[in-house]
C-alpha cells in the first residue's frame, strides 16, 4: 500500500517539475472583494476577465491575487446575491485594487442556495465538497426554527443524521468522530447542545462555511472522512446594527459595528440562551429544582493594521448545563484564535493562527463526588498562498498543536486513596507540513495535487501499557515528562482533476489518504457529553482512510440548475470498535477492550440543483454501503456500520411568493440504521434475556419526514425591519422510531415484546426576528 | 459514603420525557436461529448445589421452554470431593454431597450430546447488614414522586481485599428485576463498614422491603455487570447489545454462581425515614 502511495508522490513531484510556458511581461493586481455595505470579506467572491475564462475566486479572508499580460482589462466581479462590479483595470504595473459589492436590491434580489460562481460546479477542481453562504439556510425548516448549520448539511448527499433531530452528522459512511470540525480555525469537538438537539453554531455569528466529503485540500487534516471549516462574521466596520430572534426554546441577540471613524477595526458579539426549562417548569413537568439550559456566545474583533496586514481575535464559549437538587452535570466548548493576515507582497498571502480549543465535561453528586473529562488544545498553524498566475496556485504552510487529554477523573471528597479512580491524562503534539499546487494544464485540463506529511507523538508523563491475552497486563513503562512514548507519522497525498468536457460538463477525479490520530470513546451513534477523547497509542493505532471519488457535473439553462453523479470508494485501517461488555466511563484499561480492523465504505451520490428563481432547492440521494471487519466481531466477517444507510434522500424547496413571503419545504428519507436485536430469548433468574447472534444484523424502520417552513418579511422601516418564521417540523406527524427496545411484557405475562420510542411527533414552532 | 455513577444515557431519557416523546408495542419480524444451551446453576452455604439446564428458543415464542434431560452434570471442591448432579425434571439437576460453605472454589463440569463445559466460582463469607432506612427520593425533582424514598444501608466490609456485592430488593414480595444492583467495594472508602444508597430504586411509604446482600467474587460481579448493559440497552441511545461472559465459556448463556448472602426485611415508615 505504501508503495503504491510513494508511486504517487513520484509523479506528483514529477508534475510539479513541469515549467509552463509563461507569457511575458506579466503584472499582479491584489486585493479584498469586500460587502459595500458592512465591509465583511467575501468568501469565494469571483473575479475574472471579460469574455475570458482567466479569473480566480477570493480565498478565506476575502483576498485575491490575479496575474495578467500588462495593458487595460475589464474586470468582472461577482457573488450571488450582490450586484456585479465591471471596471475597466488598466495594468503597467503590480497594484492593489479592492472591490466593494453592493447587495442586490429587493427587486434584484432572488433566493439563492450557492454563494459561488454560477458555474464553479463545473469548472472548479474540487469535488465532493459544498459552500454554503450562512443566509440560504433562513429558509430552511428545522426542529425548533432554531437555523442550525449541521442539520442544514445533513439534507446534501453523502452527509446524513446519525440520529433524530440530532446535530451529529455522517459523511460517507465514517462514525461522527471522524469529521473535523473547525471554527475560525478552531477545532470544535463537541458540537452540539440539548444533547443533540441544537448545535453550538450560532448562525447569527456566522459567514460561511464549506463541508468536504472528499478530495479534502492538503491544508486539513487530522480527520478521517470530512472537514467542516466554518467561518465567523468580522463584524459591520461602517455602522453599527443589533439584530437576533425570540423563538420558543431559545432566543439571541447579535451587536456588530466599528470601532473608531476609520473603518479600520470591527467587531461582533452574539448570545444565545435557551429557555426549554423555563417552558417545562411552566407546564408543570419539571420541577423548580430543575435545571436544563444552554447558552453560547460568539465574539470576534478584528483590526486592519494597514494595507497588507490584518489581525483577528475570535472567541467562542458556550455550556450546557442539567440538574436536580442534589447533583447536576456541565459541559461546554471554548475556543479562541489569534489571526494574522499579512499580503507580503501581490502574490503572496500568508496567514498565521494562534489556536486555543478546550472541551470538558463535569458531574457532580451532592458536593460527595466529581468526575470530569475532557481536552485541551493549543495550536500555531501557518499558512501561503503564492498566486503565480490564474493558471498556478501554490499553498504551503504547517499547523502543530499540543493535545491535553482527560479521559476522566472520579474525585471523591472523603476518600483519601482513590488513585484507581483517577485516569491518567495523557499528552500528544500533532504535526503536520503541507504543499499543494492547483494548475491549470490547459483549457480543459486542471488539476490540484499536494501532499500532507502528518506526525503524532505521544508524550509522557505516563504509564505505558502493553496487554496479553484476555486483556491482562504484561507490562508498563513509566516516561517522563516530555519522553515520546510513541510515534506515527504517515504521508497523506492529495489529488483532484477536472477535465472539462465543454462549458456546461466535465469529468472529476480525486484522492485523499486521512490520518486521525485521536479516538472518541463513545458507545453511541450520535454523540453524549460523557464521550472522551483519547490519543492514538502504542495499543490504539491511527485510523488511516483513502478515498478516491469519480464524478460527472453538469449545469443548464444558463447555470440555472446544476447536475452532479459521484461515486466513491473509501478503504479504512484500523477502524475500531469495542470488546463485547466495554465499559467506556472511567475504565483504565480501556485501550485494551478497543478492538481494530478494516473498514469500506462505498456509494453513489445524485444531487440536482436549481440555484436562482423564485423557486430553488435540490433533490439528493445517495446510494451506500459502510462495513467494518474486525477480529473478535461477528466472527471476524463484514458487518455494516451504525452509519451504514442503504438509502438517502432529501428534498429541499423555496418558493417566493412574494418580496415578503417566502414559504420552504423539505423531506428526508433514509434506511434505518444497522442495529442489533436479539435472535432468541432464555431464562435466567426468574426473568427472559434476550439472546444475541449478530451485531447490526439488523435494520431500523426507514425514517422519513416533511418539514414547513413559512417566513414573512416586515415592512423595511427606515431604523429597523423585522420578520417571522412559522416552522413546523415533522408536519404529517409520524413517529419515526430513535430506538426499538425489547423486553418482557407487563401487560401479557410470559410473553416479550418490542417497543418503539419516538422523539418527536408533530413539533410547531415560531421565530420572531429583528434588525435596526 | 455513596457514589453511584448513572449511565449518560439517563440524560437523553429524561430529554426525551421531558420532550415529545411517544412509546408504542411494534411488530418485529426477528430470524429464528439454532437452540443454545442455557446453564443456570448456585451453590449457597449450608446447601447443595442445583443447576438448570435449558435452551433458547425464538424471542417472541411464548412460554415453551426446551430443558436438557440428557447431561451428565458433576460438581467437585478443589478438596477431592466430587458429586454427580441428579436429575428431577424441567432441566433441573441437583446435588447432594456436597454441601456449600465458604471460602471454598467450586467447578461444575455439564457434559451434553458430546459437549462440555467447566465453569468455577468462589463461595466468600457473607457481609452483615448493620444498618437499613430510607430518605427523600433525590429524584423527585424530575417531575417525579416527591414521595418515594430512596434506600440506605450499612454493610460490614472486608478491608484486607476488594469485595463485590449483589443486592437484590423484594418489595411487597416482588422481586425487583429492572436491573442488578452490584458493588465493587474498591469504588468506596476502604473502611469496615461500606454505605450504599441505590438512587434508581425507590420505595413507597408503607411498602414491605426485603434487601439481600450476596458476597459475590469478581467474575460474578462482572457477569451481573453486564447483565445490568442487557437490561438496559437501548435506552436513549445505541450502545451495542451483546450476551454477558458466561463462565461456562461463549458457548453457554447464563452462569454458575456460588454465593453466600444476608438479609433483612423492613417497613417504609416514619421510624425509618431520616430527614
Amino acid at each position: 500500500m505504501k508503495s503504491k502511495n510513494l508511486r504517487l508522490i513520484v509523479m506528483l513531484v514529477s508534475l510539479w517539475s513541469f515549467k509552463m510556458a509563461e507569457a511575458q511581461q506579466k503584472v499582479t493586481f491584489n486585493g479584498e472583494i469586500t460587502d459595500a455595505e458592512t465591509g465583511e470579506g467575501l468568501i469565494g467572491a469571483s473575479i475574472v476577465v471579460a469574455g475570458t475564462t482567466l479569473g480566480t475566486i477570493t480565498n478565506n479572508y476575502g483576498f485575491y491575487s490575479l496575474t495578467l499580460s500588462e495593458g487595460t482589462h475589464r474586470i468582472v466581479v461577482s457573488y450571488i446575491g450582490y450586484q456585479n462590479v465591471v471596471q475597466d483595470v488598466v495594468l503597467k504595473e503590480n497594484k492593489r485594487v479592492n472591490f466593494r459589492l453592493n447587495p442586490k436590491t429587493k427587486e434584484l434580489a432572488e433566493v439563492v442556495v450557492t454563494s459561488e460562481r454560477s458555474d464553479k460546479n463545473v469548472t472548479s477542481v474540487q469535488m465532493s465538497a459544498e459552500r454554503m453562504n450562512i443566509k440560504q439556510m433562513e429558509s430552511i425548516p428545522v426542529l425548533f426554527g432554531e437555523k442550525d448549520v449541521l442539520k442544514t448539511i445533513q439534507l446534501l448527499p453523502g452527509v446524513s443524521a446519525t440520529a433524530e433531530g440530532s446535530s451529529g452528522f455522517s459523511v460517507r459512511g465514517g462514525s461522527f468522530d471522524q469529521n473535523l470540525i473547525l471554527l475560525d480555525e478552531a477545532p470544535v469537538y463537541s458540537a452540539s447542545h440539548l444533547m443533540g438537539f441544537f448545535s453550538v453554531f450560532n448562525s447569527d455569528a456566522l459567514k460561511d462555511m464549506t463541508i468536504y466529503k472528499g478530495g479534502i485540500p492538503a491544508e486539513y487534516g487530522g480527520r478521517a472522512s470530512s472537514v467542516l471549516d466554518i467561518t465567523m462574521k468580522d463584524g459591520n466596520a461602517k455602522q453599527f446594527s443589533a439584530s437576533g430572534g425570540i423563538g420558543l426554546i431559545s432566543s439571541r441577540l447579535t451587536l456588530e459595528g466599528p470601532i473608531g471613524k476609520d473603518e479600520r477595526t470591527s467587531f461582533i458579539v452574539s448570545g444565545r440562551r435557551s429557555y426549554a426549562d423555563l417552558l417545562a417548569k411552566g407546564l408543570g413537568i419539571m420541577d423548580n429544582d430543575m435545571t436544563l439550559y444552554f447558552y453560547d456566545l460568539n465574539a470576534k474583533i478584528n483590526h486592519k493594521i494597514d494595507e497588507n496586514n490584518r489581525i483577528f481575535l475570535s472567541g467562542y464559549f458556550g455550556k450546557d448545563a442539567f440538574g436536580f437538587e442534589e447533583m447536576g452535570t456541565d459541559w461546554g466548548n471554548s475556543t479562541a484564535t489569534l489571526r494574522w493576515n499579512r499580503v507580503w507582497n501581490s502574490k503572496l498571502f500568508s496567514n498565521t493562527s494562534l489556536i486555543y480549543s478546550n472541551y470538558d465535561y463535569g458531574f457532580n453528586v451532592n458536593d460527595e463526588a466529581a468526575m470530569s473529562s475532557g481536552i485541551v488544545d493549543y495550536g500555531l498553524k501557518q499558512s501561503f498562498s503564492y498566486y503565480k498566475s490564474p493558471e498556478n496556485t501554490m499553498k504551503f504552510g504547517f499547523n502543530t498543536t499540543w493535545h491535553t487529554f482527560n479521559p476522566g477523573e472520579l474525585v471523591l471528597e472523603d476518600v483519601e486513596d482513590n488513585d484507581d479512580l483517577l485516569m491518567e491524562q495523557k499528552q500528544a503534539l500533532e504535526s503536520a507540513i503541507y504543499f499543494s499546487n492547483y494548475r491549470k494544464i490547459s483549457d480543459r485540463l486542471s488539476l490540484d495535487y499536494g501532499l500532507r506529511l502528518s506526525m503524532f507523538n505521544q508524550f509522557g508523563e505516563g504509564w505505558q501499557n502493553t496487554y496479553g491475552i484476555n486483556n491482562s497486563k504484561l507490562d508498563s513503562t513509566w516516561y517522563n515528562s516530555g519522553e515520546v512514548m510513541q510515534t506515527y507519522w504517515e504521508y497523506e497525498p492529495r489529488l483532484a482533476i477536472n477535465y472539462q468536457l465543454n462549458n456546461n460538463n466535465s469529468l472529476k477525479v480525486s484522492y485523499n489518504r486521512m490520518a486521525q490520530y485521536m479516538h472518541l470513546i463513545s458507545n453511541s451513534t450520535s454523540g453524549q457529553p460523557t464521550d472522551t477523547w483519547f490519543p492514538s497509542t502504542n495499543n490504539i493505532e491511527p485510523l488511516i482512510a483513502s478515498q478516491v471519488a469519480l464524478g460527472y457535473f453538469q449545469n443548464f439553462k444558463d447555470n440555472t440548475y446544476e447536475f452532479s453523479v459521484e461515486a466513491y470508494y473509501k478503504d479504512m485501517e484500523n477502524v475500531t470498535d469495542y470488546e463485547d461488555g466495554t465499559d467506556i466511563l472511567l475504565n483504565e484499561d480501556i485501550e485494551a477492550q478497543i478492538v481494530s480492523g478494516d473498514g469500506r465504505s462505498y456509494g453513489l451520490e445524485l444531487y440536482m440543483k436549481k440555484r436562482q428563481g423564485r423557486f430553488t432547492g435540490w433533490i439528493s440521494y445517495t446510494l451506500s454501503r459502510t462495513e467494518n471487519k474486525i477480529d473478535g466481531i461477528n466472527s471476524g466477517e463484514w458487518y455494516s456500520t451504525n452509519y451504514d444507510k442503504t438509502h438517502d434522500i432529501s428534498i429541499v424547496g423555496n418558493y417566493k411568493l412574494s418580496d415578503k413571503v417566502t414559504l420552504s419545504a423539505n423531506w428526508v428519507y433514509y434506511t434505518g440504521n444497522a442495529v442489533t436485536f436479539p435472535n432468541g430469548q432464555y431464562s435466567f433468574d426468574g426473568q427472559s434475556l434476550p439472546y444475541y447472534t449478530e451485531r447490526n444484523g439488523y435494520r431500523m424502520p426507514g425514517y422519513h419526514r416533511l418539514d414547513l417552513n413559512l417566513h414573512l418579511q416586515g415592512k423595511k422601516k427606515k431604523r429597523y425591519e423585522t420578520s417571522w418564521d412559522f416552522s413546523i417540523y415533522n408536519a404529517y406527524n409520524r413517529y419515526n422510531a430513535y430506538t426499538i427496545t425489547f423486553d418482557e411484557s407487563e401487560t401479557v405475562p410470559g410473553t416479550n415484546e418490542a417497543t418503539k420510542l419516538s422523539l418527536f411527533g408533530i413539533v410547531p414552532s415560531v421565530t420572531w426576528n429583528f434588525k435596526f | 459514603m455513596k457514589i453511584k455513577i448513572e449511565k449518560q444515557n439517563i440524560l437523553v431519557g429524561i430529554l426525551a420525557l421531558l420532550l415529545f416523546s411517544c412509546e408504542e408495542v411494534i411488530d418485529v419480524e426477528l430470524d429464528s436461529v439454532d437452540p443454545n444451551i442455557v446453564a443456570e446453576g448456585v451453590i449457597e452455604p449450608g446447601k447443595p448445589v442445583w443447576l438448570q439446564l435449558s435452551y433458547t428458543t425464538d424471542y417472541f415464542e411464548k412460554d415453551q421452554k426446551v430443558y436438557e434431560d440428557e447431561a451428565l452434570v458433576y460438581l467437585t471442591d478443589g478438596e477431592g470431593n466430587y458429586d454427580t448432579l441428579s436429575y428431577a425434571g424441567e432441566g433441573m439437576y441437583y446435588g447432594k454431597n456436597i454441601i456449600g460453605k465458604e471460602n471454598t472454589t467450586y467447578t461444575l463440569s455439564v457434559y451434553e450430546h458430546n459437549n462440555g463445559y467447566q465453569a468455577s466460582s468462589t463461595l466468600l463469607p457473607a457481609p452483615d447488614i448493620v444498618q437499613v432506612w430510607f430518605q427523600e427520593s433525590s429524584w423527585g425533582g424530575m417531575g417525579g414522586n416527591s414521595d418515594e424514598y430512596e434506600i440506605n444501608m450499612v454493610i460490614t466490609n472486608d478491608t484486607a481485599q476488594d469485595n463485590f456485592y449483589l443486592f437484590k430488593f423484594y418489595i411487597n414480595d416482588v422481586p425487583e428485576v429492572d436491573r442488578y444492583y452490584v458493588v465493587n467495594s474498591s469504588y468506596y472508602a476502604d473502611e469496615a463498614l461500606l454505605e450504599y444508597n441505590p438512587r434508581r430504586i425507590s420505595f413507597e411509604m408503607d411498602d414491605h422491603v426485603k434487601v439481600v446482600v450476596h458476597r459475590i467474587d469478581e467474575d460474578t460481579y462482572n457477569y451481573y455487570s453486564q447483565l445490568n448493559d442487557l437490561l438496559e440497552s437501548g435506552m436513549g441511545g445505541s450502545s451495542t447489545p451483546y450476551n454477558p461472559q458466561s463462565n461456562f465459556g461463549e458457548d453457554v448463556m447464563g452462569y454458575f454462581s456460588a454465593w453466600s448472602y444476608n438479609s433483612i426485611e423492613i417497613n417504609v415508615d416514619e421510624s425509618v425515614i431520616e430527614n
